[in-house]
């Protein structure tokens, strides 16, 4: 096993992190606001905040049956809208980072 | 894989007795007098903020680990049996409430892609209290048609 050499963070590193934080609270999109913009059933949103179907009904509820969406799956609806929207404007080399096929991926990076 | 479902009965006979006793002792108990007591038992000193809407006591749960439950109040039919409960603050409630991981079962729609979802304590009854009541009401409604 190769020792651990971790990189230091610079000047660079913590300007990035520090935009990256501010975007956890910016770069949501809530669930109507998607549903508005997106032809999708309430179970694809499942499948993609990896939440049941009885979450997204909740956020989509009235009365004591409503539950607010937490930060995480707004995050997860901005990314794909994210994605939706400009995945032909991103680099080829990060669509196959982030959006290649799993069995493709698996072969290429085979689990430990 | 042999699947070997837990015990779904939620009689109060079987709940594990000593989980009950701890969370009534808890809930008799301020939470600043069990941090200090704890420090003291180790020998440390501790300075602690706690939240000013921290609960002074804590209900007992209406559901306990092991439990098979059904989400109610939506149209879709999720079930499961609780693994994990906690006692945090919810916003729905403007208060603190219990809340479960429900580990899914089968019968769940969205156990295709999900095998661990939450559930507030409002959010579940028993599975047996709720087939009772189904089967109630289709026993009124049968009575009642002509």
């Amino acid at each position: 096993m190769t020792a651990r050499q971790p990189r230091a963070l610079g000047a660079r590193e913590n300007e990035i992190l520090a935009a990256y934080l501010r975007c956890q609270q910016t770069l949501v999109l809530s669930p109507q606001d998607f549903y508005r913009k997106w032809l999708v059933s309430q179970e694809m949103m499942a499948r993609i905040c990896l939440c049941s179907r009885v979450t997204v009904e909740r956020w989509f509820a009235t009365g004591k049956n409503f539950r607010p969406p937490e930060l995480l799956y707004q995050q997860r609806l901005a990314q794909i809208d994210f994605l939706w929207e400009h995945f032909e404007s991103l680099p080829k080399r990060w669509r196959r980072v982030y959006c290649q096929p799993p069995s493709r991926r698996q072969n290429q990076d085979p689990s430990p | 894989m042999d699947r070997k479902p837990m015990k779904g009965t939620a009689d109060d006979q079987e709940k594990p007795q000593a989980v009950a006793e701890h969370l009534r002792r808890l809930a008799e108990q301020r939470f600043g007098t069990l941090l200090s007591s704890n420090a003291d038992a180790v020998g440390m000193t501790v300075e602690i903020t706690l939240p000013d809407n921290l609960p002074k006591t804590m209900p007992l749960p209406l559901h306990f680990i092991g439990d098979h439950v059904l989400y109610q109040g939506i149209s879709s039919h999720e079930c499961g049996v609780i693994i994990g409960m906690e006692y945090v603050p919810a916003h729905h409630r403007q208060g603190w409430q219990w809340r479960y991981q429900i580990y899914l079962d089968s019968c769940s729609p969205s156990k295709a892609w999900l095998s661990i979802e939450t559930a507030w304590e409002d959010d579940v009854v028993p599975a047996n209290a709720q087939a009772e009541t189904t089967a109630s009401a289709q026993a009124l409604a049968e009575t009642e048609m002509p």
